[in-house]
């Protein structure tokens, strides 16, 4: 590691300490408090314990600075940029062309980057219906979720379950079922989205999907979202399968691509290039 | 920049199907190392013939010729590899192909003669070996068939020698007789001709002129005497026969003529001067003859008395003589003639005797040639019989026999363990080339960006501490399993290689 790079990292420990502590701090923000309106329901949500995330791989989720969290924060800051506009644009589905790419890693890993931001507060939907996994990298056991919202039509409020981490809250599948296409392609579906974006104008809503290759879902919510971000992980996805997935997803605003998993040999080489 | 990206990739993929690396490489290796263990074991022997230039050779060079060494080196890979040579070399050998069929023996001759190996080496040296799963056989077939090989060209070219001097000595006999033949006949013929090659044609010739100018000086001489003739005939004509003799008045006439002369020369001299004197005697005698009275009678009875001319008589003579001068040339001329017309005939004569004398000189000239040309070679042959005899010209020595071979040359154990280390790590790399290359899933994401993608960003393998460990652990099982069997693969080749 060079040493700009440590400087670097350095510096960047530094300005997260306070920022942590602010965090800690049970407060509401006045920010949060002064946008939205039905603000205490929220704060109620926020006044837990954090989350202890076990899962490595959730590596904004730990206080240390490394490379993953930075590049995650970079991916944080790309998608403000990218959102940012005079349309809120809040809803972000979050999708790959195969299973095992590292949607939901990335999701979760991108909420709580944004979460830890002061002025963002997040809300991250397990919409993979067939193999939910949100729960499991949060190493929580949720009883109701978005299934129970759409079938049983539970209120929304009762799935919501707060983290603790930053402002982040999740809204788990709850169950896996068989065939969520009808499900998700539902009114009441796009209802929820609805509800979603409006009651949380300014915040995140990040949707984590089943890979768009093999099923619907992700296509048919990509409609209802305003952005989508795609994950690639490498040596997983065929090259032909990716670019022709990619394509069926450029008409629904695709941001971006996040490439996961690059291994050491191109990463450092990459990472100055970058 | 683009090939370290490509060896990169490799690496990487190397790195990635490492398990399967290793096991093909290892299985490869394991399986070229197996095979080599059971293939025949070959024996190689090989023998060195020495090609022996002898100082007396280059001694005598021009006064012996023995076969040249080198024209028996251009055909002796076809010589000493001649099924001839070959079966006889087996034969030797008691071999057991001779109880087989033809069919066999044939097939095994040709690949026995293409598997003996012939090398020259300059034009000093030449090796010829072979390789045979039999030590033994191998050593006693190449032992026996360049044995073979020299002890042939040794009594072939004593034969060549002895045969050459042979037949030099029956066509100097030939030739000896057809020389004497030719000398006879030449002999005979100068015999029967001889007369003519004491001519000379130069002399013939200028003995002609000679003659022919005698008959001219003959010719003029009587041309002289002819015209000398005419001239006296005619003087005889104007000649009377007689004339007058001497008168009284004559005697008078001197008797005063004397006393004349008597008178002049008193003038001069005294009357002592003999002359006077006997003037004045001659006067006296004469004055007494007039006044005898028998001579006055006499002539003056006869006053004309005549006689023979003398000068017509003498005249008369010298035409005679004449006469027989000319008959005598006329006679000499025409026996001058009768020598010319002789000397003329043979020298038309001497031309064709000539030539067939030359005919006859050359004939014997070019046998007298073919004859010394024999003889001289009949020395050389000779010298070189003696060289072959006491075997002083080039020869074939074998310097180096072969002998039993004790360590097979084939199979190469070292050569085959490089070749299994080779061949493994061949598989191994182009098996995992091969997946690399068919492998079509994403690996980095330039691809990504060329199709015109925004990479947002890159988010490093995240490794778990347990897994990394795990992997490590497996990955220091597979090196060092792999590593430890390499290790006993070579020791078991190590030990064949310096067993051997």
């Amino acid at each position: 590691m060079s040493r700009i790079e440590e400087a670097l990292k350095k510096a960047a420990h530094k300005r997260q300490m306070p920022a942590s502590e602010g965090g800690e701090r049970p407060a509401p923000s006045p920010a949060f408090s002064r946008t939205a309106q039905p603000s205490q329901r929220v704060d109620v949500l926020l006044e837990v314990d954090p989350l202890e995330i076990e899962n490595v791989l959730i590596a904004t989720a730990r206080e240390e600075k490394t490379v993953v969290v930075e590049e995650y924060n970079k991916l944080r800051s790309a998608i403000i940029a990218l959102t940012k506009g005079d349309k809120a644009m809040n809803t972000l589905l979050v999708t790959s062309t195969a299973s095992q790419e590292g949607k939901s890693m990335t999701s979760l890993n991108l909420a709580i980057s944004l979460a830890k931001e002061h002025d963002h507060t997040v809300l991250l939907v397990d919409a993979d219906l067939r193999r939910p996994s949100l729960h499991r990298y949060l190493g929580i056991k949720p009883e109701v979720g978005l299934v129970h919202c759409l079938r049983d039509q539970l209120p929304l409020e009762k799935a919501l379950i707060k983290t603790g981490i930053g402002k982040l809250v999740v809204l788990p599948a709850g169950e896996a079922i068989k065939d969520p296409l009808d499900m998700l392609s539902s009114n009441q579906m796009k209802d929820i989205v609805r509800e979603l974006k409006e009651r949380y104008s300014d915040r995140y809503v990040i949707f984590d999907t089943p890979p768009a290759l093999p099923f619907a879902d992700a296509g048919v919510l990509s409609g209802m979202v305003d952005s989508t971000l795609f994950v690639v992980r490498e040596g997983v996805a065929n090259r032909d399968d990716l670019l022709k997935t990619l394509a069926d997803f450029k008409d629904h605003n695709l941001l971006g691509i996040v490439y996961n998993d690059a291994h050491a040999f191109m990463k450092k080489q990459d990472y100055y290039y970058y | 920049m683009e090939n370290f990206k490509e060896i990169f990739r490799y690496l990487r993929a190397l790195y990635r199907y490492r398990v399967l690396f290793v096991t093909a490489f290892l299985l490869v290796m394991t399986g070229i190392g197996v095979y080599s263990l059971t293939l025949p074991k070959i024996y190689s022997a090989d023998t060195t013939v020495f090609i022996e230039r002898n100082v007396i050779d280059s001694l005598v060079k021009g006064i012996a010729i023995s076969p040249s060494i080198d024209d028996r080196l251009k055909v002796l890979r076809y010589a000493l590899l001649s099924r001839d040579l070959v079966t006889k070399t087996l034969e030797q050998l008691n071999s057991q192909i001779f109880t087989k069929s033809e069919a066999e023996q044939q097939e095994y001759i040709s690949k026995l003669i293409d598997r003996t190996n012939l090398r020259v080496r300059g034009q000093e040296l030449f090796m010829v070996s072979i390789k045979d799963k039999s030590p033994r056989f191998a050593r006693d077939y190449v032992n026996t068939l360049v044995g073979k090989y020299v002890e042939e060209n040794i009594s072939a070219k004593r034969e060549e020698t002895y045969g050459a001097n042979r037949f030099l000595a029956e066509q100097i006999e030939v030739f000896k007789g057809k020389l004497e033949a030719a000398e006879d006949k030449i002999i005979q013929f100068r015999k029967k001709n001889g007369v003519y090659f004491s001519v000379d044609e130069g002399t013939t010739l200028a003995n002609i002129r000679e003659l022919e100018k005698q008959i001219e000086d003959i010719g003029l001489s009587q041309d002289t005497l002819r015209a000398q003739k005419k001239q006296i005939e005619q003087q005889l004509s104007n000649l009377p026969e007689t004339i007058d003799t001497v008168t009284e008045a004559a005697d008078n006439n001197r008797l005063t003529e004397m006393e004349s002369r008597l008178n002049t020369l008193l003038l001069r001299y005294t009357e002592n001067y003999p002359e006077v004197i006997r003037l004045r005697a001659e006067i006296d005698s004469l004055k007494q003859r007039l006044e005898q009275p028998g001579n006055q009678e006499k002539t003056s009875g006869t006053t004309r008395l005549t006689s023979m001319n003398p000068l017509y008589q003498e005249l008369q003579g010298k035409a005679f003589q004449i006469d027989a001068e000319l008959s005598s040339l006329a006679a000499r001329k025409l026996n001058l003639q009768k020598t010319i017309a002789k000397r003329e005939n043979e020298l038309r004569d001497v031309p064709t005797t000539r030539k067939e004398l030359g005919l006859l000189v050359q004939e014997r000239d070019s046998i007298k040639n073919i004859y010394d040309d024999l003889l001289g070679r009949m020395s050389q042959s000779e010298v070189s019989k003696q060289m072959e005899i006491s075997n002083k010209a080039d020869t074939f020595r074998i310097v180096d026999p072969a002998v039993l071979p004790k360590v097979p040359v084939s199979p190469n154990m070292l050569k085959m363990f490089l070749l299994a280390v080779a061949g493994g790590l061949g598989c191994g790399l182009g098996l995992v080339f091969l997946l690399e290359n068919m492998d079509n899933r994403i690996r980095d994401i330039e691809f990504l960006e060329d199709a015109g993608y925004e990479v947002l960003a890159i988010v490093p393998n995240i490794v778990d501490p347990a897994v990394a460990k795990k992997q490590k652990f497996g990955n220091v099982m597979l090196f060092a399993g792999s590593g430890l069997y390499f290790l006993c693969f070579s020791g078991v080749f190590a030990y064949l290689i310096f067993v051997s």
